[in-house]
């Protein structure tokens, strides 16, 4: 079905050669195709002359060196490989059609796409998400966040975490000293602290809604209440700055991005969840920073010193391993402790 | 190629498919669609849907024709709102009381055979040759037995009544295809699938055999502690080679069942013919994955135009006399109402490009 024979034999004739569809048979025909002087297009087929109104005929946006096609309203086409043809004879596209086919068509424009995509990519990751997922995370009832919450206490109690044996006044005596911490912020979240043992070591955690949970190990390792105290305003920190939200809010963002970006690369799954994640872990960094500075903070409006913070916070480290230097830190959702508090010397700490 | 004048004679003949787009001329084209999808916060992705089909139809020949696609970037965002909002209906839900979720996920349930056939329907219908739209017209009841009875079947079973379950399947989708107005037969029996599955299973036995022999040849026992310091060459020999043939025995089952699927389909007495093989699939996959890993994913483009290519390379159709008498279907499918009716349920939510 080869149509280039007519169409190089008489160049002086201007129309273009392509193959004729009626909509009724799978035939082939060789055409050509002319456009008449008041815009109408005009097909001839073998002895038949078909004819379309501007209006009526549609023809289909450039793209690569895909055939062009024009199609009439009662399904018949007209095929032609010659796309500069075409666009002679529509004098203008319109104005998307033609900048999208501008874009697409050389490597300048396509690099040039690629360098604003990564750009856009990396200003929307370090600016544009944070803002976001806190505009969202603040915008959640609190009430919704303490049914969250909840639930996490639920799957947390059978998976991790055993009853506290801490003698009942020390219980007290921290749940007291807690409730005196939360019950001037009156930022509508409902604070509880819980004592828990387990697997979890020395350890402190905070649930959406208000939950506190401090492990029995992280009491007997404190050598001051003030530094339990210390690290129950950090925990405090994420409560009110919802960090639990924003993060889930900023690792669903993450993943929307990979997905619009790497598309239903379903080969590369592995690369396209392990980068977000990694992206995600310095999102996690900065709310514990939040955290750190918000326990600061409120230690020094109390009058207790700052360096209780940095003790705990250096004892903790120490306790389960030394610094983290085993991890690499882009690996870790928390920053190293040398970041975030001055350790003495270990020595020192006994 | 055709004779003109009297009626060609019947002639066997073999016609193949070809490819004629290219990777980097995709490239251009895809890495646009995904700029502008992201600048318009998502909304250009069904244009950019339709130019990735247009692409990949428009430049697939058939005996000297083109295919092409219909489908209208207006329709297409209408269904993928309508998909979004009902995904966010279903995660709310689930997440404000189990019982609604319940309800939820069985109204999905009662609804998947429609919305399937629903988004085969507009897939089929928006696809061309020779100005001629292919077509879907299944009942619910068909595709209620055929997509959800045989799976679950096939899981209760073990595995016993999958490969049946997948020619069930694959019959139903082929028997309830149309192109023009000449529906498809589906020929190809249960044995075909059957043997993709259990080559593929003996394929993954020797996977696993070949582990276990690497890691206690000569007599080294599992058991003893310092194994993992002393044999670590051994662990990664095992894991290398695993990886590789139980990914070999993937593909293996991967050729073989879109072979028997569409080696299976008639088109009046035309039949079609796939003739994959197993090892330049898991040649062309495996150096396409090494290839988007080590771009960050910008030898997309190129990776699927190859692996296009070779599908079509090895995809004919056994001819009878020529492809011409073909003629078009009557009735709704052409008019504008199956149209209209195709174009809300196109829910296939890839945002791939």
């Amino acid at each position: 079905m080869s149509l280039t024979s007519t169409s190089t034999s008489d160049s002086d004739d201007p129309a273009i050669a392509g193959s004729w569809f009626d909509a009724r048979r799978s035939v082939a025909r060789a055409a050509r195709l002319r456009r008449l002087s008041d815009g109408t297009w005009s097909v001839s087929v073998d002895d038949e002359l078909v004819t379309g109104h501007a209006t009526e005929v549609q023809v289909t946006d450039r793209l690569g060196q895909v055939p062009r096609r024009l199609r009439w309203p009662n399904g018949a086409e007209f095929e032609t490989p010659d796309n500069d043809g075409i666009d002679r004879l529509l004098g203008r596209s319109p104005a998307l059609a033609s900048l999208v086919d501008w874009l697409e068509r050389g490597w300048t424009t396509a690099v040039g796409a690629l360098v604003v995509l990564v750009v856009l990519s990396a200003l929307f990751l370090e600016y544009g998400l944070p803002a976001l997922s806190r505009q969202i995370a603040m915008l959640v009832p609190t009430k919704v966040e303490a049914g969250l919450g909840d639930r996490v206490l639920d799957w947390v109690d059978t998976a991790l975490l055993d009853e506290s044996s801490l003698d009942k006044e020390t219980q007290a005596r921290l749940t007291g000293a807690f409730e005196g911490m939360t019950g001037p912020l009156a930022d509508g979240h409902a604070y509880r602290l819980l004592f828990r043992s387990g697997a979890l070591g020395p350890n402190a955690m905070a649930l959406p809604g208000g939950i506190v949970i401090v492990t029995d190990d992280l009491v007997k390792l404190a050598r001051h209440d003030e530094e339990i105290l210390a690290v129950l305003a950090h925990e405090i920190g994420h409560v009110r700055g919802r960090h639990t939200l924003r993060h889930l809010v900023q690792a669903s963002g993450v993943s929307a991005l990979a997905v619009v970006l790497l598309g239903d690369l379903s080969q590369i799954t592995a690369l396209a969840t392990a980068a977000p994640a990694l992206l995600e872990m310095r999102h996690a960094r900065d709310l514990e920073r939040e955290a750190d500075a918000f326990a600061r903070q409120w230690l020094q409006a109390q009058g207790i010193a700052v360096t209780r913070f940095d003790e705990m916070l250096c004892r903790l480290a120490a306790s389960t391993g030394g610094t983290d230097s085993s991890m690499p830190s882009f690996m870790s959702s928390h920053p190293p402790v040398d970041e975030r508090a001055e350790c003495r010397a270990p020595e020192d700490q006994r | 190629m055709e004779p003109p004048g009297e009626a060609p004679p019947v002639i066997a003949r073999t016609v193949g498919f070809r490819f004629h787009g290219s990777g980097g001329e995709y490239f251009r084209i895809w890495i646009v669609n995904v700029l502008l999808t992201v600048l318009t916060l998502g909304i250009y992705s069904a244009w950019a849907k339709v130019r990735r089909q247009r692409y990949f139809l428009g430049n697939t020949d058939l005996d000297g024709s083109r295919f092409d696609y219909h489908g209208r970037p207006m329709a297409i965002l209408k269904g993928r709102v309508l998909a979004v909002m009902a995904y966010i209906a279903f995660t709310v839900s689930g997440n404000i009381s189990p019982v609604l979720a319940l309800v939820m996920l069985t109204l999905l349930m009662v609804a998947l055979p429609w919305i399937l056939i629903r988004a085969r329907m507009f897939q089929m219908f928006m696809t061309s040759w020779r100005g001629l739209r292919f077509g879907f017209r299944a009942t619910y009841r068909q595709a209620f037995v055929a997509e959800l009875v045989w799976p679950l079947l096939g899981m209760a079973t073990l595995g016993l009544l999958l490969p049946y379950g997948i020619w069930k399947a694959a019959r139903f989708q082929a028997s309830s295809s149309a192109y023009g107005s000449q529906p498809f037969h589906f020929t190809g029996g249960a044995w075909a699938f059957y043997r993709a599955l259990l080559e593929g299973l003996a394929l993954l036995a020797l996977s696993v055999g070949l582990v276990v022999v690497i890691l206690t040849a000569g007599g080294v026992s599992l058991a003893d502690a310092s194994y993992v310091d002393t044999y670590t060459d051994r662990i990664i020999a095992a894991v290398l080679i695993g990886m590789a043939t139980s990914l070999m025995a993937l593909t293996h089952i991967q050729a073989h069942l879109t072979n028997a699927l569409l080696s299976g389909i008639m088109i009046g007495p035309h039949r079609l013919v796939s003739s994959l093989r197993t090892l330049p699939l898991l040649t062309i996959g495996v150096s396409n994955l090494l290839l988007m890993v080590l771009t960050l994913g910008l030898f997309y483009p190129w990776a699927r135009v190859r692996a296009l290519r070779y599908q079509l390379d090895h995809l004919h159709v056994q001819a009878q006399g020529d492809l011409a008498a073909f003629t078009a279907a009557a009735g709704p499918t052409t008019g504008p109402f199956g149209e209209a009716v195709g174009d809300v349920f196109d829910l296939d939510l890839d945002f791939g490009f």
